[in-house]
């Protein structure tokens, strides 16, 4: 309990050491911080999934609406990940395999999902922070214009998804103050709102 | 805590005198590893400054260092998204769902819709069209009913001898203990349903000679005994006091604790209009302070034991000779000009009058009562007549003590502690006569602890059950999610054992269980069963009179003793009989009145605490023949003289999990009405923890007395008067450099206030705005509890609430006036105004809460740093703040996250957070219509508050639409703002009392609210 622990000496030193590292940190963040940011961690996020799963199969080759899986997307808040009782659907007839006569790898592990009766635990490519109430409904009400894709990008021609946008405050806000403004059957002008309480609650 | 402590709590460790250096540096990072949160703290350990040696401090310097570098590269985490293997029906992720059910925790079964998300039951609702609470209202008790299904204090196994076993290990027992057995007993709750009794009666069948008694703590059972002798049935007296002009109360709750409170508070509200068809006059004669006398418009304090003097005396008035009612009164302190008031307005209102009485009354003066109904010919019009009531009349415990003492081979408790909550002494030593013990409950309660066998009980939400509603009308409970610790409902238990004793029915043998039970007994097809499940109820009221009373007599209690005590055991607002003791949110939830949380005090009149020299939180010891206990003392305007009024229930020691350990058990006392012997005990001051203390608005005490414009009421004179000034303009549109003009004022004051700021013009989209009816409100609590599971509200606790740090959003602020034997109390539901001027707004350093086009205050946690100006600035209080983090990993269990509303963020520390106005509920308004612009439709949104509220003080909706609820609310001339004169302009109406005062006795209550 007393100033025995360090010598003046060290203490010196561990001050110039602290010092330099302190230097650095801040250039560094600030570069870092500088070079990152735009393409930063969360653009361009492109995660392994634990089904070799392909959209550009399925949405490019084949054209399956967007909706046809992800059911939710025009009813509720959450445009829905198909269950595994959803795929089998069509995958209980539709078991194509390779040129040696396999089964395709995702094929394989869709039907081992099916008959161990365990969800796919999917990695999350597109998520919000808590606080955010994102609604997938309303934003694809006809009048919006406004298409999966806009958002997601063109899943149909990716192998894996891939996030293309930041979704982060200042990009939904981007769109939200330049919505067209439009006549109302009361004669209002209403546009996307942009109060905090539209996504924050 | 006290104020004056000498050391200061200093949070960065650099207190007075500090040493410097490598001291300060050891300060610092015993700091680091101080405990945030004041519970759970012991997993924390602070590094000791003695064992700090240079590796060490290098280790952590270089840890620190690198922990720094690696998270600046990091993504956030890898986050899941798991869909389900197979959908349910209907099921869509994030979207609720609604069943029907019935509320079975009561003698009253209301209807309840259970709004669930994703497979979790999130809020529960009255179900709207139900005979019983036909409004869609509901109870706080049913709003809170949430925490303890996701209890994480609920016993997980069943238990045999204390270890854990196997359903069936544990089934084997009871069947062996039961198979040969002599004398079984077997004690449930009085509120079984059909199905339930049905299957007793087989059980009984199986077992010969098994004894079944119906075992309520806080009985009723003395007045239902009396109603059974005098109307000839062991039914239940139904109210109509919608029908009502005139109610008398003689120490009965009715719009709190006793009785059907949802239906009576239904049909009280009803009458309740200054300027409707009828406006009705309560009178309450009463002991203590509950929310019937706050909407009592005369008070009569009342010595419980005199009660049936004020019976006697009353019914001799009413045949014509008031003379020993006021021998009486003149004994007793009644204010004989209100008598006078009250024997006129029930002469001259025959056929529209009611008298209720408490259940803790004796039965002499209940069958008083009887008769006084019948003079005033309340049969079939204000009073009705339910023959086949939901709860059976309670078995009286001396009988069980009885039973137990003759040495049973079997006794089996489901549902019920009577360990803890017996009235009287004595039960502990007879449950040990009993050769083997079963009980069954939610949690390892007392009576489960000491039983041979314990066996979980499934959650009501997670049981099928039925219930006689009302006559003509049948009651469907089904399970919400399946028991969330393996539980089994006590009808299941029933069942396996019945199944193994009675060999040879092979009816009962192919019974899979008590649902297989339940839709058997029913006998309805799958179409009509489905149906009743989809309804909550099949059938429609039938109409049953009020019988004429048979005369009988009852002996006449002893008259109250000179210089003793009355000690009145009454059921608490918010945890009833006890039995919600292990529900946190109904503890932390204030008393109506005195506004006391996680306690049951010796309520007293002021007088009477001093006559005894003590002072709140002094102790007070009461002696009821052999039995006493201590209890704190709080003195409270109010309650009557020479009386005691506590509450039931607390003092649990077992499986109560927060409840543990809070109040005092005065089981021991007996059950209701006591005459006691109470004296000044020793004992270090108690704390006392209340959310409000008693003061006055306009301090009119001080020298600087002001009229201030908070919790407003007046009489009908006062309001005629104020009706013949000219209009006053709606509140909302009031320029306050006019001066305002608000009841009860008959003088326009000036206000030298002038709009700042830009006005905004709202009037093109909606525009939010509430309002709330002080005439109407009864001090339920409901919409406080409604608000705290639909908002995702934390409780911190007795110690943090006596700090102010109470994290209600909606609070019932309580003003008193008047004598302090008999004030006059006033309760306002206050909440945040949602001001267009907001004080709270201009301060904020980092734009956490702004105001929406829509006139709403919004408040963005992501946002706020805490810094607490919004707070400092906020003239009405409603905003809370996370001093600690209440739903972190040490104070959430992982069960317990499943009970949160997901469409409402789960707060952290350090943020300020505040009422919404249920903004998720008005986007999810919004989103359910497609987006044209329209204008939602009036009452298109409800907030949780106004959807709880039993008696229909709150309206919510959009103030721009014209001839609405709101801008009805805001035109009244009862309207008004609470404190106007700071220009704030909130957008929280309030409608001014009138209380109904007789026009003999209508002048002004001095000193003002």
């Amino acid at each position: 309990m007393s100033s025995t622990i360090f010598t003046r000496a060290f203490d010196r030193r561990v001050r110039t050491l602290l010092t330099v590292l302190g230097i650095s940190v801040v250039v560094g963040g600030a570069f870092g911080t500088h070079t990152l940011w735009q393409a930063n961690m969360e653009q361009g996020y492109s995660p392994a999934q634990p089904l070799a799963f392909n959209h550009a199969i399925m949405a490019g080759t084949h054209k399956i609406e967007c909706t046809y899986c992800h059911t939710q997307a025009l009813k509720g808040p959450h445009a829905g990940i198909p269950t595994v009782a959803d795929c089998m659907k069509c995958h209980k007839e539709i078991q194509t395999k390779d040129g040696e006569g396999h089964l395709k790898e995702g094929l394989a592990q869709l039907n081992e999902y099916w008959r161990a009766k365990t969800p796919i635990p999917w990695v999350k490519v597109h998520d919000l922070a808590d606080f955010v109430y994102f609604d997938h409904s309303r934003h694809l009400q006809p009048h919006t214009g406004l298409q999966c894709a806009d958002c997601h990008g063109d899943v149909a021609k990716m192998d894996r998804v891939t996030r293309v946008n930041s979704l982060k405050m200042g990009w939904c806000l981007d769109c939200h103050m330049q919505a067209p403004q439009k006549n109302t059957p009361e004669g209002w002008t209403t546009r996307a709102p942009i109060h905090c309480t539209t996504c924050h609650r | 805590m006290s104020s004056n402590d000498a050391t200061p709590n200093d949070p960065t460790g650099y207190a007075e005198g500090a040493p410097a250096g490598a001291d300060a540096m050891h300060q610092g990072l015993a700091v680091l590893g101080r405990s945030e949160v004041p519970i759970h703290d012991d997993h924390v350990d602070a590094p000791s400054a003695s064992e700090m040696t240079r590796r060490t401090a290098m280790k952590m310097l270089s840890l620190t260092a690198m922990v720094g570098m690696v998270s600046g590269c990091v993504r956030k985490p890898e986050r899941r998204i798991i869909a389900m293997h197979d959908r349910p029906e209907y099921q869509q992720p994030g979207m609720p769902l609604y069943y029907a059910s019935t509320w079975l925790e009561g003698a009253h079964p209301y209807g309840l819709l259970v709004k669930q998300i994703d497979g979790r039951p999130i809020k529960l609702e009255g179900l709207q069209g139900h005979p019983l609470n036909p409004g869609g209202k509901s109870t706080g008790p049913m709003q809170a009913s949430l925490y303890s299904l996701y209890d994480p204090e609920r016993l997980r196994s069943p238990k045999q001898g204390g270890a854990d076993v196997s359903w069936s290990a544990a089934d084997k027992a009871v069947v062996g203990a039961l198979k040969g057995a002599q004398r079984v007993l077997l004690v449930t709750r009085s509120t079984l349903g059909p199905a339930e009794k049905a299957l007793v009666a087989r059980f009984r069948k199986a077992v010969p000679g098994a004894l079944h008694m119906h075992y309520e703590p806080a009985q009723d059972r003395v007045r239902r005994e009396v109603w059974k002798q005098v109307y000839g049935a062991p039914g239940e007296v139904t109210t109509s006091l919608e029908n009502a002009k005139v109610i008398l109360s003689i120490d009965s709750d009715f719009l709190g604790t006793d009785g059907d409170v949802l239906g009576n508070t239904r049909g009280f509200s009803a009458t309740r209009d200054p300027n409707g068809e009828v406006f009705s006059r309560l009178y309450v004669a009463e002991s203590g302070m509950t929310g019937t006398g706050t909407s009592a418009d005369h008070r009569i304090p009342l010595r419980p034991s005199a009660a049936k003097e004020f019976v006697v005396g009353l019914a001799m008035a009413l045949g014509g000779d008031s003379k020993t009612l006021s021998a009486s009164a003149g004994r007793f302190g009644w204010d004989p000009k209100v008598l006078e008031a009250l024997v006129k307005d029930l002469n001259a209102n025959r056929g529209a009058a009611a008298v209720l009485a408490g259940p803790h009354l004796p039965a002499f003066v209940h069958s008083a009562v009887a008769s006084l109904n019948a003079t005033l010919g309340a049969a079939g019009k204000t009073l009705g007549w339910n023959p086949t009531p939901a709860a059976a009349i309670a078995t009286d415990p001396a009988e069980l003590l009885q039973a137990l003492n003759a040495g049973p081979d079997v006794a089996i408790f489901l549902g019920v502690n009577p360990m803890h909550d017996f009235p009287g002494a004595g039960f502990a030593d007879a449950l040990g006569k009993a050769k083997f013990t079963v009980a069954q409950g939610l949690t390892e309660d007392e009576t489960l602890a000491a039983a041979e066998i314990a066996l979980p009980s499934a959650h009501a939400l997670e049981s099928w059950n039925d219930a006689a509603v009302s006559p003509g009308v049948k009651g469907l409970a089904q399970p919400m999610i399946a028991p969330l610790f393996g539980g089994r409902q006590i009808g299941d238990s029933l069942l396996a054992w019945t199944k193994a004793l009675a060999t040879g029915d092979d009816a009962l043998a192919k019974t899979k269980d008590f649902h297989a039970w339940l839709k058997s007994a029913w006998g309805l097809g799958q179409t009509a069963w489905e149906g009743a499940l989809r309804k909550g109820y099949v059938g429609s009221a039938a109409k049953t009179t009020l019988p004429a009373p048979k005369g009988a007599g009852f002996p006449e209690p002893a008259d109250p003793v000179e210089g003793g005590y009355d000690v009145v055991l009454a059921l608490h607002p918010n945890t009833g009989d006890g039995r919600w003791q292990g529900n946190a949110w109904l503890l932390e939830t204030p008393e109506t009145c005195n506004k006391v949380v996680w306690d049951n005090v010796a309520a007293m009149a002021p007088s009477t605490a001093s006559a005894l020299g003590v002072e709140e939180g002094d102790w007070i010891k009461v002696t009821v023949g052999e039995a006493s206990v201590e209890l704190p003392v709080l003195p409270q305007p109010g309650v009557q003289k020479n009386t005691i009024v506590t509450h039931v229930g607390y003092g649990r020691t077992k499986g109560a999990g927060h409840g543990n350990g809070v109040g005092v058990n005065v089981a021991a006392l007996g059950v209701g009405l006591l005459a006691a012997k109470v004296v000044k005990a020793s004992g270090d001051k108690y704390l006392i923890s209340r959310t409000q203390h008693v003061f006055d608005q306009d301090y009119s005490h001080t020298d600087t007395p002001v009229k201030r414009h908070i919790a407003l009421s007046g009489t009908p004179k006062e309001y005629a008067e104020y009706k013949a000034q000219p209009p006053r303009p709606d509140p909302s549109t009031l320029d306050p450099t006019d001066g305002t003009l608000s009841f009860p004022d008959t003088q326009k004051h000036k206000i030298p206030l002038t709009q700042i700021d830009e006005a905004v013009d709202y009037s093109k989209g909606a525009k939010w705005g509430l309002a709330i009816d002080l005439g109407q409100c009864t001090g339920c609590n409901a919409c406080m509890l409604a608000c705290q599971t639909e908002n995702n509200i934390v409780i911190d606790g007795k110690e943090e609430v006596a700090k102010g740090r109470d994290m209600s959003w909606i609070r019932i602020d309580r003003y008193e006036a008047g004598p302090e034997d008999n004030p006059e109390i006033l309760l306002q539901p206050m909440l945040c105004q949602h001001c267009d001027n907001a004080p709270c707004e201009t301060v904020c350093p980092v734009n956490a809460t702004t105001h929406s086009p829509e006139g709403l205050n919004e408040q963005v946690y992501n946002r706020c740093v805490g810094t607490r100006y919004c707070n400092n600035n906020c003239p009405y209080k409603v905003r809370r703040f996370n001093f600690f983090n209440y739903t972190g990993k040490q104070t959430t269990s992982p069960v317990q996250e499943l009970r949160a509303n997901p469409h409402v963020t789960v707060r952290t520390r350090g943020v300020m957070e505040k009422c919404t106005f249920c903004i998720q509920r008005i986007n999810a308004a919004k989103f359910a219509v497609p987006d044209r612009g329209e204008r939602l439709k009036d009452g298109a949104v409800t907030t949780a508050c106004q959807q709880a509220c039993p008696a229909d003080a709150i309206v919510f909706g959009d103030a721009n639409i014209k001839g609405g609820k709101i801008d009805r609310a805001r035109k009244s001339d009862l309207a008004y703002h609470v404190l106007e004169e700071i220009n704030v302009r909130p957008n929280v109406t309030y409608a001014a009392r009138i209380r109904n005062v007789h026009p003999d006795l209508d002048h002004p209550v001095k000193g003002g609210h």
